[in-house]
Parts: C-alpha cells; sequence; structure tokens
C-alpha cells in the first residue's frame, strides 16, 4: 500500500518533465515573445532586441529548457518577465484564492447534487426525477460567464447585496496563514470577519457549483441506477431487506467509485478551469495570472503555474485512488494480486 | 405502468426537442429570408416582432438577422459539438477501458499521458492550438476534443478495474478470450451506459466551451456564427437587447434537453436488466 | 473590588479608541477608481502605461504634467523649463519640497538617477521616450539641462507625465528593495500599498502644496486603484457603490448609468487614434489605389452612430480635434463615397471582384474592436474586395504587426498628443517595420517641425504633414474613442484625454 503510495507520488517526476518540455516548445514555437509584448507601443527595434538578450530570449530552447530544469530542481522557478517577481512568490500568493473557490464550489455543488441524484434514482421516473433532470441540464447549459453576470447585475447593482467581486477589501486585516480567508479567520479569531468573507464567495462560488451539480448529480443517478440492477441488490431485496437497510448497505457505497472519479475529475477541472470565474469576479487566483503570463508569453511564470496544476492534480488523482482502494474490496485485491 | 408512460415521455420529448432544432437548422434560413452574415446597421438591435422588416427575432449589433443566425449558428454548434464528442468519446473510452483492463505497469504508463493531458489547463491548450495552426472550426474542434476525453477515459478505466476481476470477465478471459474480445464484448457495453451520460452532458459542455473561448478572445472565426459565440457577444447587451443572447441560450438549451431524454430513453432501451424492469 | 470600575475604565478607554477610529475612518474621503490595464509590478519603471505612469507620478512625482483643459504643460517637480538652444532644454525643480519620509525635496542628482535607473534597470521598459536624450547634466543642485541628440522641440510633452522621478539616495541604500519597502518621493500621495493585479492604495500627502497654490482640501484622502478588467463589473461594481469612478464604459453599457439620481457620466474626447493599417510592401498594398479605395469603401459615421453609440470622433489623419497642432478640418479628407472606391478598383484591374485580402484586427484590445472590424470586413466586401477576416490571439496579432508581416490590420495607438514620436515611428522611413511607408517629402517635413521653435510654424508644417497622410493614405485613419467615466454623484474629477486625472483638483464630498 504505502509501496503503491510512494510509487504514485514518485510518477510526479517524469509527468512534469514531459509537460514542461512540451510547454516551453509550444512557447518558444509561438510568433511573438515576450520581448515582443513587454516593451510598450513606441519601444525601438534595438530595445526590443537588448531586452531579447537580457532575458536570454536568444539562446537555444533547449539551453533554455537545461537552466530551467537546473532551477527547478533546487526548487527555483525563476523570475517572472512581466511582474519582476519570484514565480514562487507569485504562484504562492495566488494558489489560495482558486484553491478556496473551487473547493467550496465543490463541496457546495456535492451537497446539492449528490441527495438530489440519489433521490432522482430512487423516485426514478417520478415528476422530481424529472425536475432533477431539468435543473441539471439548466446548469450544464448556462455558460458561467452569463451567469456570473447575471448574479452581479441582480445582487450587485439592483439589489445592493453583495459585492460584485474581489476578495478582502482594503483597510481589512487578516493574517494570512494560509491563505483561505475562512479558515485563516477562524485561526486568528476574526469570527466578525467570517460574514464578510463569505458575501464574497457567495456569488463566485455559486456560479462555479452551478454547472457541476448537473453532471455529478446525472452521474450519482446513473450509479445508483447501475447497482439497483445488479444480481446482489435483487438478492436483498428478495432477502427482504428494507429499502432503506439496501441502499445504506449496497446502493452507496457500490456507488462511492463513480461519485469520488466524478468529483476528483470535477475539482481538477474546478482549479485550471476557474479562469472565466476569475476574470468575471475579479478573483485575484491563479487562473488570471495564468491568462496574463500566456498573453505576454511570460515563459517562467507559465511554467511555474503548469507545474503547480501538475502536481496539485497528480495529488488529487493518488487521492482518488486510495479513496477506491479503501472503497472497493475488489480493486484492494487487485492491487494486491 | 407510471414507469413506461415516463419512458415513453422521454421519448416524445426528447424526439420534440431535436425535431425543432433540426427544422430549424434546416429551415430557419427560409423563413427568415436573412442571410447569417448579412449586415444592416441601420437595422440594428432591432426587438424581435412580427413588422419589424422580416426581422422576426430581431437583430444583433451589427443588424443581422438572429433567426438567420440561430440557424446557421445551429448547424456549426451541432457539427462542432457532435465532432468533438464523438472524437473524445471513442478514443476516451478505448483509452480507458484497455488502461484500466490491462492494469499494471501499461496501466501506469497510460495514465502518465493521461496525467500530462489533464495537468495542462485547458485554456492554455486551447490557445496554443490556435495560435499556431489558425483559427479554425477544424482546430477549434481538436483543441476541445483533446482536453474532454480524459472524462470518459477515467470512467472507464474504473469501469474496467472493477469488471475486471467480475466473474463472467474472469471466465471469459479462462475460456481463452483476446484483450480485444474481452474488452469488445465485456468492458464495453458495461462502460456504455456512464459514457452516454457524460456525452449527452459533454454535448453542452461543448457547445458551452466554445463559448468560453468566445468570451477570452480565442473563438470561432468571427464571420462564422455559433451559439455560443452569439452568447459570448450578447453579454454585453444584456440589458437593452436581451434577445442576442436569449435565444441562443434556449438554443442550447431545448438541444441538451433533447439530447438527455434520448439518452436516458436509449440507455433504458440498451440495458436489458432495466427493459425487463419497465415490462 | 476595585477590579470592576478598572475594568469599566479600560472598556470606557476601549471603547473610545474604537469610537476615535472608526470616526478617523469614516472622515476619510475614499475613492475606489477601476483599473483596466495591468497593474504588475512595484518598480516604478517596470510597466509603460498611462495608467501606470499616472500613479508614479501622484506618487513619487514626475517632472510636470500636460493640463489637457488649459491646454498647456504644468510643472509638478519642476517648476521653469526653457529651451537655451536648439538642443538643450534647462528645467528648475521646485523649493521646499519634503520627501515623504521627511527627507530632502528631489535635486539634480535625483533626476539623473532616474535617467540612469530607466537605462540599466534590468526591469526597465521606458527607455523609449527618452531615445532623444543624449544627456542630463547638473548645472546645481536644483538646475539641470537636457541634452538632446537633434533638435526637439516637443522634448516637454515628451518627457511630462512619463519621466518619474525617484530618489537616488533611498536606492543606493536599499537598491531594488526601495520600490517594495520605501516607496517614497515626493507627489501629491503617498503610496501605502501595491498588490499586483489588485490594487494600488495611495494617501494624500499633507505637505503637498499645489504649483499655482490652489488648494486641496477637497480631494480625496485616499485613493484605491481596483483592477477590474471586464466592463461589465465596473459597472456593475459602480452602481453598487463599490467604486466612485468606473473608467472605461463601452458604449454598449452607458445606457445603464444613464438616469440613475446617484451617477454621473462624464464624456472625454480620446487621443488614441483608431487606424487601418497598410503594409505599404506587401502586395497588393503597394498599389496606393487600392489603398484609398479601402477609405473610400468604409462609411466612418454609419458606424460609429450605430455601432459605437455615437460615442467616437472622426479622425483625418494623424492630427484629429484632440490633437496637439489641430488648425481645423484638413483641405482634403477621404470621405465614404463606394462608387469612387468601385471606380478604383476597376482602374487597378479589379473591375470583377478582388483583390484577395487577408485583414486582421485584435479582439477584446480596443473599444469594439472585432464588431468594428466585422462591419469594415463587409463594407470592404460591398465594393467588391475578398476579405478573409482573422481575429488571431493578441501576442500573435501583434508580433506580426511589429514585425511587418501584418498586410492590413485594425488597430489603435495610444496618447498621441504630440504626433511627433509615433508619426516618425508609424510614418517616418525606416521608423519601424509596421507601415513600410516612404516618402521623402514627409520624412523631411517631420525633422523640419523637430527643429521649428515657433509653435504657429510648426502647426502649419503638421497640417502638409496630414494632409500628405491623408492624400497618401498609408494608413486610413477612423476615428478617437470617447471616453465615458462613469462617476457616483458626489465626486468631481476631469478624466482628460488620456483617459488619466490630476486628483489634487479632484473634489470629492
Amino acid at each position: 500500500m504505502l509501496r503503491a503510495l510512494a510509487f504514485r507520488i514518485a510518477g510526479v517526476v517524469p509527468v512534469l518533465f514531459l509537460v514542461t518540455l512540451v510547454l516551453f516548445l509550444l512557447l518558444r514555437l509561438a510568433p511573438g515573445d515576450a520581448a515582443d509584448l513587454l516593451v510598450p507601443d513606441d519601444a525601438s527595434e534595438a530595445e526590443i532586441l537588448r531586452i531579447r538578450e537580457r532575458w536570454g530570449l536568444d539562446r537555444p530552447v533547449l539551453e533554455q529548457y537545461a537552466h530551467f530544469v537546473q532551477n527547478l530542481l533546487r526548487l527555483d522557478l525563476g523570475r517572472s518577465y512581466r511582474y519582476g517577481a519570484d514565480v514562487f512568490e507569485l504562484v504562492g500568493s495566488r494558489l489560495p484564492a482558486t484553491i478556496e473557490l473551487a473547493t467550496l464550489a465543490l463541496l457546495l455543488a456535492a451537497a446539492i447534487a449528490i441527495p438530489f441524484g440519489i433521490i432522482a434514482a430512487i423516485k426514478r421516473g417520478s415528476a422530481l426525477d424529472g425536475a432533477v433532470s431539468v435543473m441539471s441540464i439548466a446548469g450544464v447549459s448556462t455558460p458561467t460567464f452569463w451567469l456570473g453576470i447575471l448574479l452581479v447585475l441582480f445582487f450587485s447593482a439592483e439589489l445592493h447585496l453583495l459585492p460584485s467581486g474581489g476578495r478582502l477589501p482594503y483597510g481589512v486585516t487578516l493574517p494570512e496563514v494560509t491563505g483561505l480567508h475562512l479558515i485563516d479567520a477562524v485561526i486568528a479569531g476574526r469570527f466578525d470577519l467570517i460574514g464578510l468573507i463569505l458575501s464574497q464567495l457567495v456569488l463566485p462560488t455559486a456560479t462555479l457549483a452551478f454547472s457541476m451539480v448537473g453532471i455529478i448529480s446525472r452521474v450519482t443517478r446513473g450509479a445508483i441506477i447501475d447497482i439497483a440492477q445488479e444480481e446482489f441488490i435483487t438478492t436483498s431485496v428478495a432477502k427482504g431487506l428494507t429499502r432503506g437497510a439496501i441502499i445504506r448497505h449496497h446502493l452507496l457505497p457500490n456507488a462511492t467509485v463513480p461519485i469520488t472519479t466524478i468529483l476528483g475529475l470535477e475539482l481538477g477541472v474546478l482549479i485550471s478551469g476557474s479562469i472565466i470565474v476569475e476574470v468575471v469576479f475579479s478573483w485575484p487566483g491563479l487562473g488570471t495570472l495564468l491568462y496574463q503570463a500566456i498573453s505576454v508569453r511570460d515563459i517562467p511564470l507559465v511554467t511555474g503555474i503548469v507545474v503547480t496544476y501538475t502536481t496539485l492534480f497528480i495529488f488529487i488523482n493518488v487521492g482518488i485512488d486510495l479513496i477506491y482502494f479503501m472503497i472497493d474490496p475488489r480493486i484492494r485485491a487487485a492491487e494486491g494480486a | 405502468m407510471q414507469r413506461r408512460d415516463f419512458f415513453q415521455v422521454k421519448f416524445v420529448v426528447g424526439v420534440t426537442c431535436l425535431t425543432l432544432i433540426l427544422v430549424l437548422a434546416i429551415f430557419g434560413n427560409v423563413i427568415s429570408g436573412h442571410d447569417a452574415t448579412e449586415q444592416d446597421l441601420m437595422s440594428s438591435l432591432q426587438p424581435p416582432g412580427l413588422d419589424n422588416g422580416g426581422y422576426y427575432l430581431g437583430t444583433d449589433h451589427l443588424g443581422r438577422d438572429i433567426l438567420a443566425r440561430m440557424a446557421s449558428g445551429a448547424r456549426v454548434s451541432i457539427v462542432i459539438a457532435t465532432s468533438i464528442v464523438l472524437i473524445s468519446g471513442v478514443f476516451g473510452v478505448v483509452y480507458g477501458a484497455l488502461s484500466g483492463y490491462w492494469g499494471g505497469i501499461r496501466d501506469v504508463a497510460l495514465q502518465k499521458v493521461v496525467e500530462t493531458f489533464w495537468a495542462f489547463p485547458p485554456i492554455l491548450l486551447a490557445l496554443a492550438i490556435l495560435a499556431f495552426f489558425g483559427q479554425s472550426l477544424g482546430n477549434i474542434i481538436i483543441a476541445l476534443a483533446i482536453q474532454r476525453w480524459i472524462p470518459y477515459c477515467r470512467i472507464a478505466r474504473a469501469q474496467a478495474m472493477v469488471l475486471r476481476n467480475r466473474e463472467f470477465v474472469s471466465a471469459s478471459k479462462i475460456m481463452g478470450g483476446g484483450t480485444g474480445w474481452v474488452v469488445t464484448r465485456h468492458i464495453l457495453p458495461n462502460v456504455l451506459a456512464s459514457a452516454i451520460v457524460i456525452a449527452t452532458f459533454s454535448m453542452a459542455g461543448a457547445i458551452l466551451a466554445e463559448a468560453s473561448l468566445s468570451f477570452l478572445g480565442l473563438g470561432v472565426p468571427p464571420e462564422v456564427p455559433t451559439w455560443g459565440g452569439m452568447l459570448a457577444e450578447g453579454r454585453s447587451y444584456v440589458v437593452g437587447a436581451w434577445w442576442i443572447a436569449v435565444f441562443p441560450g434556449l438554443g442550447i438549451f431545448f438541444t441538451v434537453l433533447g439530447l438527455n431524454l434520448l439518452g436516458d430513453w436509449l440507455r433504458d432501451l440498451l440495458d436489458p436488466k432495466s427493459a425487463l424492469n419497465l415490462r | 473590588m476595585n477590579d470592576l470600575p478598572r475594568l469599566a475604565r479600560v472598556l470606557a478607554l476601549a471603547g473610545a479608541a474604537l469610537c476615535f477610529a472608526a470616526s478617523a475612518s469614516a472622515q476619510d474621503k475614499t475613492m475606489t477608481i477601476t483599473a483596466t490595464e495591468p497593474m504588475t509590478t512595484d518598480n516604478p519603471y517596470g510597466e509603460s502605461s498611462a495608467p501606470v505612469y499616472s500613479l508614479w507620478c501622484h506618487t513619487y512625482g514626475c517632472l510636470g504634467r500636460y493640463d489637457y483643459a488649459a491646454k498647456k504643460p504644468v510643472g509638478i517637480l519642476v517648476e521653469k523649463w526653457e529651451a537655451t538652444d536648439p538642443t538643450t532644454w534647462r528645467f528648475t525643480l521646485r523649493k521646499g519640497l519634503k520627501r515623504h519620509d521627511g527627507g530632502p525635496g528631489p535635486t539634480s542628482a535625483d533626476v539623473i538617477h532616474s535617467l540612469k535607473r530607466i537605462r540599466t534597470d534590468p526591469e526597465s521598459v521606458q527607455s523609449s521616450f527618452l531615445a532623444n536624450v543624449e544627456a542630463i547634466v547638473p548645472v546645481d543642485d536644483l538646475t539641470f539641462d537636457i541634452r538632446t541628440k537633434g533638435p526637439a522641440v516637443n522634448l516637454v510633452s515628451a518627457l511630462f507625465d512619463r519621466f518619474i522621478i525617484t530618489s537616488a539616495d533611498l536606492y543606493e541604500k536599499h537598491g531594488r528593495e526601495a520600490d517594495k519597502k520605501f516607496a517614497m518621493g515626493w507627489g501629491p500621495y503617498k503610496l501605502e500599498q501595491y498588490q499586483a493585479d489588485r490594487r494600488a492604495v495611495m494617501r494624500k500627502n499633507p505637505e503637498w502644496t499645489e504649483i499655482d497654490g490652489s488648494s486641496t482640501k477637497d480631494s480625496p484622502d485616499l485613493v484605491i486603484l481596483q483592477q477590474m478588467r471586464e466592463p461589465e463589473q465596473r459597472v456593475n461594481a459602480l452602481l453598487n457603490g463599490e467604486v466612485q469612478m468606473a473608467r472605461l464604459v463601452p458604449p454598449q453599457l452607458v445606457k445603464r448609468l444613464e438616469n440613475r439620481p446617484d451617477v454621473k457620466i462624464q464624456k472625454t474626447g480620446g487621443i488614441e487614434v483608431m487606424f487601418l493599417a497598410f503594409n505599404n510592401k506587401m502586395e497588393p498594398w503597394t498599389d496606393a489605389r487600392l489603398r484609398r479605395a479601402v477609405a473610400y469603401a468604409v462609411n466612418r459615421p454609419l458606424i460609429i452612430d450605430r455601432l459605437l453609440g455615437g460615442y467616437a470622433q472622426i479622425q483625418d489623419g494623424i492630427v484629429g480635434p484632440n490633437q496637439f497642432c489641430y488648425t481645423g478640418k484638413p483641405d482634403r479628407a477621404n470621405e465614404y463615397d463606394p462608387a469612387k472606391a468601385k471606380a478604383l478598383l476597376a482602374e487597378a484591374g479589379y473591375a470583377n471582384g478582388g483583390p484577395e485580402i487577408e485583414f486582421n484586427t485584435a479582439v477584446g484590445r480596443y473599444v469594439s474592436d472585432r464588431q468594428v472590424a466585422e462591419a469594415v470586413a463587409q463594407m470592404l466586401r460591398q465594393v467588391g474586395f475578398k476579405v478573409k477576416l482573422n481575429t488571431p490571439e493578441y501576442a500573435n496579432f501583434w508580433a506580426d504587426v511589429r514585425r511587418g508581416k501584418s498586410p492590413f490590420y485594425y488597430m489603435g495607438r495610444g496618447s498621441i498628443f504630440d504626433p511627433s514620436d509615433a508619426g516618425g515611428q508609424l510614418f517616418g522611413t525606416g521608423g519601424s517595420p509596421r507601415v513600410q511607408y516612404s516618402n521623402p517629402k514627409f520624412d523631411e517635413l517631420l525633422s523640419a517641425q523637430y527643429a521649428e521653435a515657433d509653435p504657429a510654424k510648426r502647426c502649419q508644417l503638421w497640417r502638409q504633414l496630414n494632409q500628405t497622410l491623408i492624400d497618401d493614405v498609408p494608413s486610413h485613419f477612423m476615428w478617437t474613442h470617447t471616453l465615458v467615466t462613469g462617476l457616483r454623484a458626489n465626486v468631481d474629477i476631469n478624466v482628460d484625454s488620456s483617459g488619466e486625472f490630476w486628483l489634487p483638483s479632484a473634489k470629492m464630498k
């Protein structure tokens, strides 16, 4: 078990090399480099050349990559061209905002979707099932940017109930320990701030969660229905077990594999896909930073962010596998074999 | 009895939705009498109505007919979404099923590739592809399909991991079934239900993903009408000219609704056990 | 037993302190302004955009600014300037200024340090506006000469609003850390916080007096520049009272601010010139008839009226109504005339349609850029051009433009007030590969105006230069966008043509 885990974590290394190498090649093959994009309109050709030279953009791409790997081994991601700051620090300052948003959105979506999915499966064919279907379809057919814009229009501009975006306003000081503001407020004992923090989280979280509710509830419903058709459930029914007991002891544990899969998958999507919500709500997260970095071909920053994503995702993956391992004896048996 | 009715309701409503969309796609331009890309700045932002120069669903900021754009957009969006779902679905399911069925070192290696793809932020991939190969429908399809096969793969792999140790699969193996045989015979049919659920949802996702690219300024070429692109453009007119975005929004909704209902129906039909339940 | 009253006293004191704190911050007149350009680095020389220059000009201080309302340059850190010979300007720094930390006022040494830092700091991207500067020579502590490489009557307009002066002393002591921990200068506001991509916060400098002695008591005490890139969000935040000033409201959103008692709208003619640029060395644009046909085919008034909500002003040539040296309408302009466009195409051999052209536009960079390009493409098709419209990602678009690989494109050039440098770079022979226009007459007139000290004569030269650009159509000029700013009712501030403002003259109730 532990060996398998260590093996999985060591597996990060080849993926990291693959990802960063592809990235370097992609970014260097694209027309336009950072030197073109960072200097103003009126810069002369000579100045662009000088900047290119200063950042080593004129050297062969493999040499640049070797340099990058060398630094990476020392856990140094380099300096951003655009921000003039250490990439590690930049990523560190943005990552918590994204994680906070993604995790809360996933929790919210799961809290709504899983019960709905179960109900829909059990009451399959009822009006309730239909209502859940329509709601989840509404969820997946609404673009996040639309929902975000409409929510802000309604709750901020018209009703003046919630802020239109951003994280903590200026003047509110909260000692950052984890960077996750809700947790930091609890650590610092600033329970007075929780209302404020929640008021800023509610719209972006709801926007992100809305699109997830559909797919999670559908997968839950599908999984439960699939398992309900298995022989052992039929046997249980024949044995005269109560409906509640069947759901608790047979349906739910067996439906956990697909549900976990989809939750893990969606967490990944949320973390790397939060960019649109971050843009709409001026949320200072990693997504907007990546977008900025790509748009000026800031290679150290783009690679730094992608390295972070890769590492995160692989840990999420390992987490999912661990959960499979714990919940499903058949997989456990297979791993052991 | 009740279930049976619902089973049929699903089919009827699903077919109705999709038929309406198909009618729109095929006859929309005939009804409207306008061309989807023809601009008429003098009649920009006309509200929907019957007596406004034949712009039944109104016009957008460039004075283009929304009905004609809905119709052309339906064709383009359906082509985009279907191609993405087919490419990503088939590839993802086969890849995942094999990976899960084989297990061991082959699974690890295949999953490394998955992780590499998964780790790439979707926006970066899309940007890279569109930047290097240019903005065309084909490239948009590739850019979006490349990031959308992973869910199929994950689900298929998870199911395959469970299934390969089931009695009937083991039995089939013992009886000398090769990988291809076992996978197509036992794994794929069992993955199909989940794959259809994902695929029907993924259709909507694909249409919207294209909208999101447009939102970030990377979408389809500017003069190709798509529902997603119309939605993205309509966002700044939401107060004052709601029709620019509401109609494509409804188009997406009803397409997805129809696909899902039909998907459910198909699933029930394909699955002998549940079909028995119904009768 | 005594404890109870003591506790009460402590509580009362604490309460008083709280009240005091609360009332002190309530007295702060706080003005939150949306920022739309990237704010990426606290290095005052690490970005080059008008909003960023404005931020550092308010905090560190710059030589001076251009007052667009009064149409004259105004000193900030300098009080006097004059040309002593065609290639030398003498500046005198203000006396009696104090640095935010109580340190000495700006000296010639600080100015020289700032020039050196702009030219040698590895993160600096600002050296272009100083390209013509040969050297800065101190005369005494408060007086310095700027020597230029050639005649430069436009030096003041090139340096003002941009040349940020930072303390030599603080940089020597702390190096790059000075920008983070000792961001102290002499400007009317003191930097209180800088968070990349989020906000910059400035507090009023109590020591500051305006150069003309006018009072700053009504200006905001605390100014927060809050990054909001999406126009929808800027408008919503203004309506919600989160910000007092929403900048760059696009035409289609202006309606949402109309008829609201708590919000007002300010319109300013801009100086970002939008144009259709041809690469004059790429086929088919070597043929002037085709360039002219494009100019005749595009119906600018219609686009402005129907698509831009009327929020743009037609621009003929590089010098329009909002630029320096505008001397009224040009003698000839390329007005919309599709018949003439068709005739020119026929004359050039395309009577039956064509030529096939590629047309590139940036997306989301300028007001309604993609929509404008779509409208233009259709108008070109109506006279016979076969147009392929491309919307490449901005980095690619820009790289192609900069390297002279884009044959035909719609874009803007910001902050053209004195058009000398931009005119030279875009249209001078060898200025850059972007337009590849070459006309000896234009070059000659352009260098003549650099040396013409008499403003009236210089503006006459510009009238000729402008007419040359209109007649030759190396690019077809379209318009300048009207800058629309949404303000809360309790705020009075003038947004100038560059889109910026001077906070000490802002008023807030």
